[in-house]
C-alpha cells in the first residue's frame, strides 16, 4: 500500500525557501522553517540561496488514503489532533513512525521513511 | 440474555448491571458487605470474563458472559495476558471533559456547549469510567470497548458524593444497603423482607427505623439483626435487610489527581465532607483489611499524618482508593487531637486496569530496516536488534565470512550509518569547533577520523568528516549516534550563531561495504572511474549507481564505502555480488564485523566505551589535535590531562583461551579492570581483547588474571598495526 | 503519554515525541571562569518553579524547540 516516492530536500534559508521557484501544482510539505519535502524531482526546483542543499531523496515511502479509510487509522495511531485546514501540512508520530501528512478535502497522502515503511503498512492493515 | 455464573444461567435484561442480576437470582456475589451501586466499595467485585477486581455493580450486564466470585481473602490471580487482545485507543480532543453525567455535570456540559466549546462527558455508570487525568491534562478513560484518551483544556469534575459505609463489626455481612442502593433495588422489584433502617434514611423507603447509633450488625453469613446505642442502651432489631445512612463524602480523588492543573469542581462533589464517628472496632480498610487495632498501633508508634496511616497500614491503596476508609481515617485521626486532615494524595491510576488497558496505545519499539532487509533474510540471516536497526548478526557460517573479509573479498550493510551534509559559509568554523581535529587541514577530496567530545573531554560518538567542497562537508556517525550527533551540531552551531545548512540523510541513503584484498578489483569492473585513495572520496557511478565512495578501513583490508540512493540499494549489492562471484564473494554480518574490528583494534562507542571515556583513557590522543583552536571538551581535556592516568583501554592477549565480554581482570588480589570486546583470532592463533586497565598501586600491570587464566597487556593493534593492508 | 510539549513548528505534541535538551545555567555567584566551566560542565540544575528548556522534536520538524515548564506542575508555559 505505501509505495516509493521520489522527492526532493530543500534545505536552505527560511525566506529563499518562502520564494523558491516550485511548480504550482507540486506538493509541498515544509517541515521545518529551513526545510521542505517537495513532491517532485529536484531539477524542477530553484531557490534563491546559493547555499541551499537541494537534493533527490528516494528514501520515503507514501501512500494517499480515502478518508473513510484515514480516519479509522488515525484513531488508532496517531494520538494529536489534526491541523482543520485543508490543504495542510501536519507532521509527527504515526503508527510509532515519524510521518508527514498532506490533507486535502477528500483524501490524505502519508509519506514516511521507507525504513520504516512495511511495519506502518502493517498498522494500515494492508 | 443471559450470563453463566459458577455454573449457574442467570438470566439478564437490558440496562441493567451485572449485580442487579445476580440479585435477582439470590446471589450476593463478593464476600459479603454493603452494596452501594455506585461503584464506591470493593463489595461487588466479581471476576467478569477472565478480568478480575471488576465492579458488578458498574457492568452492564449484556456485556458479560462469564461471571465467578471474587473472594475477599483469596483474590483470584489475573490470567496471563499473553495472548489477550490489543486493546483499541480512541483518541479525542475536546475543550472541556465532564466527568459524571449527574445533574451538575450535565449542566456544566450545557453551560460549555452554550459558549461553543467542545464537550466529552463520562458517566461511569454508563460503562465509562475516567481511570486516570494526567497532566496535560489528559483524560483516560476505560470503557468495555477500549481506552478513550482525550487531550483537553479544562477538566470538570461532577462527581458527586459517596454515602459512608459502615465500618461497625459485622459489615461484612450479607444484607446491608446503602440508602441509593436499597432505592434502586426496590425500584427494580427485589423483595428486601423486613428492612430496617439506621441513622438518616429517606422515609420513602417504608423501612423500620432502628433507634440510636449504629454499634455493630450481627447474623451468620447474612445479617439477622443490628444493634444501636440509646440512651437506655444498646437495642437489638431483627431485621432481613439492613439500610444505613451515615452521611455524604465528595468524590474527590480524580479533582486531587488533577491538583495542578485546570480542573474545577462543581456539584455535591465540592460537599462539606460529614464525619462519621469512629467505632472503637472494626475494619476500617475492607480493600486493604485494616483494622483500627492496627491503625491504634501505628498511631502509637508516630503515624500521626493521613499519608503516614496510608503507607504504614495500606488503608486505601487498595481496589476503592479509599472511597470507604478515607472518612474514617479523618475522623480517627480528629479523634486523637488532630485537626481535620485533607485527604491523602490521588495518583493515576484510579481502578485496577488490565495489562492490556495499560499498554493500550503503546507498542514494542519500531526498529529501522534498511533497504536490504529482505535481501539478508532470503539469504538465511540471522536478524538481530541493534542501535534501533535490525541488522544481519550472521549469515549462518561467521568464520567464513570473517575469512571472505581476510582472504578475498564480502559485502556488508552499513546503511545504518549516521550521514550527514553540513554546509554553508560557517560550515568550517563549525566542525572546527565540534571536532576536536583541525578540519581546515582537510582537502576537498579528503577524510579523517574523528570523535565527537562533550564538555567534560568525553567521548559521545566518532564518524568520518569528508570535505567535499570548500564549504560542504559529509559526516558519517555510528548506527546509534546518527539523531544525538544531529541533536548536538543543531544546538551547538545554533548557539555560535553560524550561518549553516544541515541535512541529515541516514534513511536516505543507503550504504554497503565491500571490503577485502579483492575489493578494488570487483569495485573495477562496475565502473570505467578511478578509486578513490585511501582516506579519499570521490562521487562514481557503480553498476549504475551514483555512488559517493569512501576509502577507508573498519575491517583492517582494503575497503570502500558506497553510499547511494536508498532506492537503489538492492540493485547495487546484487551486481556487486555477480561481480565479485569468480572471488566467491559473500556478505558478513555484524558477528564477523565485530570480530575483524577487534583485530585491527577498532573501538565500538558503547561496546568499548563508557559515559567517562575521555580520548585519553581510550589511547586516542592521536586523534585529538591540541594545537588547533577552540572545541568542545578542550578546557576539560586541558585539565583532565593534569591529573594522572587512572585507567586506560589496552589490548590483551592469551595464548589459548578466549575471554569473556565483561569479565573482570585481576593483579595478584587487586581489582585490575574489565574486558569490554573479546574473541578468537583465527589469523593470529591467540585470544584477543580489548580491556579497561585501571591502575594497581600506582602503575598499570603488565600481566592480568582473568577467570584464571594469565593474560598479558599489549597495545590495542592486534592485527596489520602498520595498516598496510587497509592502505594497499 | 503525559507531559505535551508546544512545538512552534508543529503544534502541541506528547512527550515520546521529543528528546530532552538542558540549558545549562551557572549561578552568578560563580565568578571564577575557571570554576564555571566546572559547574557548567558537570553539575546539572534541577530548579523548582520555572525553568526553560530545550526539546528537540525528533518526531516532527528534527528542530530544536525553547520552552518554559514549571516544574512544580509539569506544565508548559
Ligand atoms: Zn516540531
Amino acid at each position: 500500500m505505501l509505495e516509493p516516492l521520489l522527492l526532493t530536500r530543500i534545505v536552505s534559508t527560511p525566506a529563499a525557501l518562502d520564494t523558491a521557484d516550485i511548480p504550482a501544482e507540486v506538493i509541498v510539505l515544509r517541515t521545518a522553517p529551513d526545510e521542505a519535502l517537495v513532491l517532485a524531482d529536484s531539477s524542477t526546483i530553484s531557490v534563491d540561496d546559493p547555499h541551499a542543499i537541494i537534493v533527490d531523496d528516494t528514501g520515503w515511502h507514501g501512500a494517499w488514503m480515502s478518508w473513510d479509510q484515514a480516519i479509522p487509522f488515525l484513531q488508532a495511531n496517531c494520538a494529536w489532533e489534526l491541523p482543520a485546514e485543508r490543504p495542510s501540512m501536519a507532521q509527527g508520530r504515526v503508527a510509532d513512525a515519524p510521518a508527514k501528512l498532506w490533507l486535502e478535502d477528500d483524501r490524505m497522502l502519508i509519506v514516511v521513511p521507507h525504513v520504516m515503511a512495511r511495519d506502518v503498512a502493517d498498522r494500515m492493515g494492508s | 440474555m443471559s450470563f453463566e455464573y459458577e455454573g449457574q444461567t442467570i438470566p439478564t435484561s437490558a440496562d441493567e448491571s451485572v449485580l442487579l442480576s445476580l440479585l435477582r437470582a439470590g446471589i450476593h456475589p463478593g464476600s459479603g458487605g454493603p452494596l452501594c451501586f455506585e461503584g464506591d466499595c470493593p463489595n461487588c467485585l466479581c471476576t467478569i470474563d477472565d478480568v478480575s477486581y471488576v465492579r458488578s455493580c458498574q457492568t452492564p450486564a449484556e456485556v458479560a458472559v462469564e461471571v465467578s466470585p471474587h473472594g475477599r481473602d483469596a483474590p483470584p490471580l489475573p490470567p496471563l495476558d499473553a495472548g489477550a487482545p490489543a486493546i483499541a485507543v480512541d483518541y479525542r480532543v475536546a475543550d472541556v471533559v465532564v466527568i459524571g453525567g449527574g445533574e451538575s455535570g450535565l449542566q456544566a456540559c450545557a453551560a460549555a456547549e452554550a459558549n461553543g466549546r467542545s464537550v466529552e462527558c463520562f458517566d461511569a455508570s454508563t460503562g465509562h469510567d475516567v481511570v486516570a487525568i494526567y497532566p496535560g491534562p489528559l483524560v483516560l478513560v476505560r470503557t468495555h470497548g477500549g481506552m478513550i484518551e482525550v487531550e483537553c483544556d479544562e477538566i470538570v469534575v461532577a462527581t458527586g458524593a459517596a454515602e459512608i459505609h459502615p465500618v461497625v463489626p459485622g459489615s461484612d455481612l450479607e444484607g446491608l444497603w446503602m440508602p441509593r442502593a436499597a432505592r434502586k433495588a426496590v425500584d427494580a422489584g427485589l423483595d428486601l423482607g423486613q428492612l430496617v433502617s439506621v441513622g438518616n434514611v429517606p422515609d420513602a423507603l417504608g423501612a423500620t427505623a432502628a433507634p440510636g447509633e449504629l454499634v455493630r450488625f450481627v447474623g451468620d453469613h447474612t445479617v439477622s439483626a443490628v444493634i444501636t446505642a440509646t440512651a437506655d442502651g444498646e437495642v437489638e432489631t431483627p431485621c432481613d435487610n439492613v439500610v444505613v445512612g451515615l452521611g455524604l463524602h465528595p468524590r474527590t480523588g480524580l479533582a486531587r489527581m488533577g491538583n495542578g492543573m485546570n480542573v474545577r469542581v462543581v456539584g455535591d462533589a465540592l460537599l462539606d465532607a460529614d464525619i462519621p464517628t469512629c467505632p472503637p472496632e472494626g475494619i476500617a480498610c475492607p480493600c486493604s483489611n485494616v483494622t483500627f487495632e492496627q491503625l491504634d498501633n501505628l498511631h502509637d508508634r508516630g503515624f500521626t499524618h493521613m499519608e503516614l496511616l496510608k503507607r504504614g497500614s495500606l488503608a486505601g491503596t487498595g481496589t476503592c482508593q479509599g472511597s470507604v476508609c478515607t472518612p474514617y481515617l479523618r475522623s480517627f485521626l480528629q479523634d486523637r487531637g488532630q485537626a481535620l486532615q485533607a485527604p491523602f494524595t490521588a495518583r493515576p491510576v484510579a481502578r485496577q486496569l488490565t495489562l492490556s488497558e495499560m499498554a493500550a496505545g503503546s507498542h514494542l519499539p519500531k526498529l529501522a530496516r534498511t533497504a536490504l532487509d529482505d535481501v539478508h533474510r532470503s539469504l538465511g540471516a540471522r536478524m538481530d536488534r541493534m542501535g534501533g536497526w535490525w541488522r544481519p548478526w550472521t549469515y549462518g557460517d561467521t568464520e567464513a565470512e570473517y575469512t571472505a573479509v581476510r582472504e578475498r573479498v564480502s559485502l556488508g550493510d552499513v546503511s545504518t550509518l549516521g550521514k550527514m551534509i553540513v554546509t554553508g559559509p560557517d560550515a568550517e568554523a563549525t566542525l572546527q569547533r565540534i571536532f576536536p581535529t583541525n578540519v581546515s587541514t582537510i582537502k576537498p577530496g579528503r577524510s579523517r577520523y574523528v570523535l565527537m567530545l562533550d564538555e567534560r573531554g568525553y567521548v559521545l560518538d566518532d564518524g568520518m568528516i569528508a570535505r567535499e567542497h570548500d564549504d560542504t562537508f559529509f559526516l558519517t556517525f555510528t548506527s546509534g549516534g546518527a539523531s544525538m550527533s544531529e541533536m548536538w551540531i543543531r544546538d551547538w552551531s545554533a548557539s555560535w550563531g553560524h550561518d549553516i545548512r544541515i541535512l541529515n540523510q541516514t534513511l536516505s541513503l543507503g550504504a554497503i561495504n565491500i571490503t577485502g584484498p579483492k575489493a578494488a578489483e570487483v569495485l573495477a569492473r562496475a565502473t570505467d572511474d578511478e578509486l578513490p585513495p585511501f582516506l579519499g572520496h570521490s562521487t562514481l557511478t557503480i553498476a549504475g549507481v551514483e555512488c559517493k565512495v569512501f576509502r577507508l578501513s573498519f575491517t583492517g583490508e582494503l575497503s570502500f564505502e558506497l553510499h547511494h540512493p536508498a532506492a537503489d540499494s538492492v540493485k547495487l549489492w546484487t551486481a556487486l555480488m555477480e561481480l565479485g562471484a569468480d572471488h566467491d564473494i559473500r556478505p558478513h554480518g555484524i558477528e564477523a564485523l565485530f570480530r575483524l574490528r577487534l583485530e585491527k583494534g577498532h573501538i565500538i562507542i558503547g561496546q568499548d566505551t563508557d559515559y567517562d571515556a575521555s580520548p585519553r583513557r581510550l589511547q586516542h590522543e592521536w586523534a585529538v589535535n591540541m594545537n588547533t583552536g577552540d572545541f568542545i571538551g578542550r578546557t576539560a581535556t586541558e585539565r583532565t590531562n593534569r591529573i594522572p592516568l587512572d585507567k586506560k583501554l589496552v589490548g590483551i592477549e592469551t595464548d589459548g583461551d578466549t575471554l569473556v565480554d565483561g569479565a573482570v581482570m585481576w593483579s595478584g588480589t587487586e581489582f585490575a579492570g574489565t574486558v569490554s570486546s573479546s574473541m578468537w583470532s583465527p589469523t593470529l592463533g591467540k585470544g584477543v581483547a580489548l580491556a579497561w586497565l585501571e591502575t594497581v598501586t600506582g602503575a598499570f600491570p603488565e600481566t592480568v588474571r582473568i577467570d584464571g587464566v594469565e593474560a598479558r597487556v599489549v597495545p590495542p593493534h592486534f592485527y596489520d598495526p602498520e595498516g598496510s593492508r587497509a592502505r594497499a | 503519554m503525559a507531559l505535551r510539549i508546544p512545538c512552534p513548528h508543529c503544534g502541541t505534541r506528547a512527550i515520546d515525541e521529543w528528546v530532552y535538551g538542558e540549558i545549562p545555567i551557572v549561578p552568578d555567584a560563580i565568578t571564577d571562569a575557571d570554576a564555571r566551566d566546572v559547574d557548567r560542565a558537570y553539575f546539572h540544575n534541577n530548579a523548582e518553579g520555572v525553568v526553560r528548556e530545550a526539546w528537540f522534536h525528533l518526531y516532527g520538524c528534527r528542530r530544536w524547540v525553547t520552552v518554559e515548564r514549571d516544574s512544580r506542575t509539569d506544565t508548559f508555559l
